[in-house]
């Protein structure tokens, strides 16, 4: 290190250059940076309940993700809502069924009229005249109704790769299925005659023949309401007139990993219509994409706020516009490469990948304020002398601390590498290179900076060294006397807050719900209780009952006992279990039998006679794209045999009420008891779905977060203990770090804020800033210690210099991540809220428990003159070269 | 007049060398000439595969000539559904179809689910039955070869009632006439077809003993196997009464 800190001071321009073409090299990684929160980057590919998953899905579809509208209008039942309705559906249904051949020449027709450099907007919607959908692709695409403006060549340009796009997405045929009034079939049998109908008729070219003139809609309003399975699928009533209100749209995906693009395709397409229509939508990929949006938004946001709170206090410590803008470079350029680095790395931005940007203004921060407290310090030594020599002593010294602090928490974070969940892996291993990249950067670019610019002292530090004591002063003169004075009591007090905390720790839940992310009065909060109110909710359980034998699906008894299971599951008397509306292979038998009874009403129930159903199944008539022997509409609800039923229950979300992992686990619980004590002989059951997964997925960010840190944690004793070669050493270094953690965990329990996806990130920042002050000070303390002073005198010398650092460091980013509670986003707010108790906690820790326990138990860090057998071996405190007086070896 | 292709048994006669060209409604005319069978009594295995999936049904079908081309046909099940379809061929407009449940219930298919699956095969009810050759308007196409064997194709576009498919493509044997294979189109889209395999001449009547409907895209298909036959065997008219379909 001493070595690499001397090159610099030679070659301080050589270096900046490089720093900027390494900055160059990594920016363009950002651009490829994709959030992303599947289940799938959480889940270890062997979890068994996962696998199960993911068979369910390859079987019966990807049924829990859907988007759910209601469209609702004051003219709702007008021949113009209908139509324009329709038109939604021709937008969306494009998305369903490719059709290649059309829309090669829909690009070839544009490109040769692109080819003209510049195109009039009317001009080039009238070449589309022939053809609405495209044109209104391009309306969307180009975002604007002007009709008479000029389109350059560049914005057609930008026009043309907006069509690729969603061409592309056509082309995946990312859509599997659009519910909704207009495309729904349905099977009567009146006057004997038996007829599968849509209840939109269609021409010959498969275009619906729209109802316009009254008698038409009012028979379409009546076919709408023929079918009891339609009412709260295809469309809800108002509860008090009983009044049809709001029609329902949704939109199945095929099996996509990442919904994400597509649910935001879908909504671009979907936007132009809320001028017609009130549009209320959830489900799964659009909450998600509400998240994502609201993440994104507020990484953007907020992080240049964090910045310039933590510039204003680097302002305040330094009062130079050095001590500003190196520090503030520094993190940057650490920010700017990992985040280049992850994209170049194919590493995607994750719910737990999000703590990585805030954990680089941690380190960053720490790393060069420490450097530069040291510059100030030792200013008058440096200018005394030869500057670069001066730089030198001064640098060599602290950034061999800052080193050894970053490859601790490298290590540590390292160690996440194995994790089998893809994404606790991926952040392991992007930390632990973003934590060196900050170091590399800071050890870099503030010596060379240093040795160019101008030695002149800024004058309110020069001001403030002559005036009265400081509050930083104060505060660590505070701290020094508490660890040498009142150790007893200090300890006393953390260990009742200790005990404190623990009893805290039992009370916290380990809880996702992700409508509870959003604000009271948030738009995704309202509309996902619209929606659970209006259809009975925008996600479920698949429940899957296996009755034992092939076809055994088909028997009355079987699916009479289903009949009575979701006759339960949406029983007044069971409303705590949330299940908002169920769906079932039942339906369609209940509807044939129906059907086949001249559609009285009184039919509409499961026949008691097996025949009947057998034959049922044989006269339905669907389409069976894929050919697997079962209708299209059966899929999601029977496997190929007809021997297991998969039954979709709904959960619900209500006002003030929102379903969380905690909930979807005890709901699932009182199904299963249900199930257990009802089902008869012979037939099994398995809850899963998407809500399930969530459950696991939470569970495994949560838990992997906490089993991560206390692999830190035991990383960073080892480190420490080989570093210092005493055992002692290890569980001394671990104290500011699991005092600070326990503190944090207590406060979360006794606050009742849940342990969540977001909340157990905080556990990466209290390791990165944990590590870095207890290795300053400990390191620090046998800097002194070893120059023969008494324990009060080094702890008082540590504390001044290291303390000062720590403090500022803590100040800088307490203030820094406050900005975060003025979010809109309920877990930022929880996240700065948090992560600033976590640098009061860390800094606490290190400035004050840490001395204390050292003073009471009059821990020597003096390496032996033996130490242990291993440390014999494994010296890595000679590779950092530190000495046997724990000072570091100068060239 | 009528042209046969499945579930009954297409006739044929021996042919002179056309004199000059033929027009394609000239080659229908000479399919439809072949001998056929006033009566037929045969029991059908339908084997109908999708994805690995083979599904076994077993039929017994009796059809019946009558005047002005009104034949009748009566599929009745025997596995696994005991479903019976009824059809009565109507001159110049659609088929009569009633569908008959195990627990003796009867409906009658409405003319727009004639382009729906017969009991989930890849057979539509519109393609149970027969087809009187002048609902179609026909075009001949170039030469072309069907199941191995040198064919005439002749387009037919229906005419009259309702139009399940947009166009057909006949491929007719130049040898005699027999119809070897059948393209049925939806719209622009080629959807499926139909093969004649081991074409047997019973009691003079030219007989497909294995008739195989494929999906264009290879997706499934539906096999149609005669286990037993006989020809002009004395069948009651009371058989073919809606009535007695209860």
């Amino acid at each position: 290190m001493n070595r690499y800190i001397y090159f610099v001071l030679k070659n301080p321009l050589p270096i900046l250059i490089m720093l900027i073409i390494l900055t160059a090299v990594l920016i363009p990684g950002i651009f490829r940076l994709e959030f992303d929160n599947s289940v799938e980057s959480f889940m270890p590919r062997n979890d068994p309940d996962y696998i199960y998953y993911e068979e369910l899905k390859r079987i019966y579809g990807d049924n829990g993700r859907f988007a759910i509208m209601a469209l609702s209008s004051d003219n709702l039942w007008s021949g113009e809502a209908l139509s324009t309705l329709d038109q939604l559906l021709i937008d969306l249904e494009e998305y369903k069924d490719f059709n290649e051949e059309k829309e090669t020449a829909r690009l070839e027709r544009f490109d040769s009229i692109a080819s003209r450099g510049e195109v009039r907007y009317s001009d080039l919607m009238a070449a589309f005249a022939d053809d609405p959908p495209f044109q209104r692709l391009l309306t969307r695409k180009a975002q604007t109704r002007d009709n008479t403006g000029l389109i350059g060549a560049r914005r057609l340009e930008k026009l043309r790769a907006g069509i690729i796009r969603s061409m592309n997405f056509k082309g995946q045929e990312i859509v599997d299925k659009v519910i909704s009034p207009l495309t729904a079939e349905d099977i009567k049998g009146e006057n004997d005659v038996l007829e599968t109908y849509n209840l939109v008729e269609q021409d010959e070219n498969g275009r619906r023949i729209l109802p316009s003139t009254e008698p038409e809609i009012d028979l379409f309003k009546r076919r709408l309401q023929r079918n009891p399975t339609f009412d709260k699928g295809l469309y809800s009533r108002d509860s008090r007139t009983g009044e049809i209100t709001d029609f329902c749209v949704v939109i199945k995906f095929i099996n996509l990993d990442d919904q994400d693009p597509a649910i935001r395709e879908m909504t671009e397409v979907v936007d132009p219509y809320r001028d017609t229509f009130t549009i209320i939508s959830s489900g799964v990929p659009v909450v998600n994409m509400w998240i994502n949006i609201y993440m994104h938004a507020d990484m953007f946001r907020n992080i240049p706020l964090v910045l310039l709170g933590v510039i204003l206090i680097f302002y305040l410590n330094f009062r130079s516009v050095r001590g500003v803008v190196l520090p503030f470079v520094t993190l940057g350029l650490a920010e700017l490469w990992i985040l280049g680095l992850m994209g170049y790395m194919g590493f995607r931005i994750t719910p737990v990948g999000i703590s990585i940007p805030p954990l680089m203004i941690a380190v960053g921060s720490s790393y060069s304020i420490h450097l530069l407290n040291q510059y100030y310090a030792d200013f008058d030594a440096i200018m005394g002398r030869d500057k670069r020599e001066g730089l030198y002593q001064s640098m060599t010294h602290i950034s061999l601390t800052v080193l050894l602090a970053g490859l601790t928490t490298f290590i540590a974070f390292m160690t996440l590498a194995t994790s089998q969940v893809s994404a606790i892996r991926e952040w392991g291993i992007a930390s632990a290179i973003g934590v060196m990249f900050a170091v590399f950067i800071s050890c870099s670019l503030i010596p060379a900076s240093l040795v160019l610019l101008p030695g002149t002292r800024p004058s309110a530090l020069f001001r403030r060294n002559k005036a009265k004591k400081t509050v930083v002063d104060r505060i660590i003169a505070l701290m020094a006397q508490g660890a040498i004075i009142h150790y007893r009591k200090v300890l006393i007090v953390v260990g009742i807050l200790v005990a404190l905390s623990l009893a805290g720790v039992s009370r916290i839940n380990i809880e996702t719900a992700f409508l509870n992310y959003f604000k009271e009065h948030d738009t995704v909060k309202l509309q996902a209780e619209a929606i659970g109110d209006k259809f009975g909710g925008g996600w479920g359980y698949d429940i899957v009952i296996d009755s034992g034998k092939v076809d055994g699906v088909k028997e009355p008894a079987f699916l009479m006992m289903i009949e009575q299971f979701r006759e339960w599951l949406i029983a007044d008397d069971n409303r705590r279990l949330n299940i908002g509306r169920t769906e079932s292979f039942s339906d369609f038998i209940k509807t044939m039998h129906m059907a086949m009874n001249n559609d009285d009403i009184a039919f509409y129930r499961i026949p008691e006679n097996r025949w009947d159903i057998i034959d049922y199944l044989e006269i339905y008539s669907g389409d069976d794209e894929d050919s697997d022997g079962r209708f299209d509409e059966f899929e999601p609800f029977v496997d190929i045999d007809f021997r297991y039923c998969n039954l979709l229950a709904r959960l619900c979300e209500k006002e003030d009420y929102h379903v969380g992992t905690t909930e979807i686990s005890r709901i699932a619980t009182e199904i299963a008891g249900h199930l257990d004590r009802t089902l008869p002989e012979g037939f099994t059951y398995a809850i899963s779905g998407f809500p399930m997964m969530n459950v696991k997925l939470v569970r495994y960010i949560v838990t992997g977060q906490l089993q991560s840190l206390l692999l830190s944690l035991m990383v960073v004793g080892l480190i420490v203990i080989l570093l210092f070669r005493q055992i002692k050493a290890g569980p001394l270094a671990l104290i500011p770090m699991s005092v600070a953690v326990i503190i944090n965990f207590g406060l979360m329990g006794w606050l009742g804020i849940n342990l969540d996806m977001a909340t157990s990130v905080i556990a990466a920042i209290t390791i990165g800033i944990g590590v870095d002050d207890t290795i300053h000070f400990l390191n620090t303390f046998r800097h002194h210690r070893g120059r023969g002073m008494s324990i009060d005198e080094t702890i008082r010398r540590t504390l001044a210099v290291s303390g000062k650092a720590i403090l500022f460091t803590s100040f800088a980013l307490v203030f820094g991540f406050s900005v975060l509670t003025t979010s809109n986003f309920f877990p930022i707010v929880l996240f700065g809220i948090l992560t600033a108790t976590t640098m009061i906690n860390t800094t606490i820790g290190a400035l004050l428990v840490l001395p204390s326990v050292i003073k009471a138990t009059g821990i020597n860090l003096d390496p032996p003159e033996n130490g242990p057998r291993l440390g014999r071996y494994l010296r890595i405190d000679k590779s950092f070269g530190i000495d046997q007086n724990g000072t570091t070896q100068q060239d | 007049m009528k042209l046969r292709y499945v579930l009954t048994i297409i006739l044929v006669v021996s042919l002179s060398t056309p004199l000059h060209a033929l027009t394609g409604r000239e080659i229908m005319e000479k399919n439809d000439a072949l001998p056929e069978a006033d009566t037929s009594l045969s029991t059908v295995l339908m084997l109908i595969h999708k994805g690995e999936r083979v599904t076994e049904k077993e039929f017994e079908s009796s059809s019946k000539k009558y005047p002005n081309s009104e034949d009748k046909l009566l599929i009745s099940f025997t596995r696994p559904t005991r479903i019976k379809l009824l059809t009565h061929a109507c001159k110049g407009r659609d088929d009569d179809q009633w569908l008959r449940l195990s627990s003796g219930k009867i409906k009658r298919i409405a003319s727009s689910d004639k382009g729906k699956p017969f009991v989930n095969s890849h057979l539509y009810y519109e393609d149970i039955g027969s087809r009187d050759i002048d609902d179609y308007s026909y075009t001949l196409l170039e030469d072309a070869k069907a199941v191995g064997n040198d064919c005439y194709a002749v387009q037919a576009v229906k005419e009259v009632g309702e139009k399940v498919y947009s166009k057909l493509i006949l491929y007719v044997r130049k040898s005699d006439y027999f119809i070897v294979r059948i393209d049925f189109y939806e719209g622009n889209e080629f959807h499926k077809f139909l093969e004649n395999h081991d074409i047997r001449k019973i009691d003079g009547i030219l007989t497909p003993y294995v008739s195989t409907m494929t999906l264009a895209d290879g997706k499934g298909r539906t096999e149609l196997k005669i286990l037993e036959l006989e020809y002009n065997k004395e069948l009651r008219d009371s058989l073919f009464n809606k009535e007695a379909l209860r």
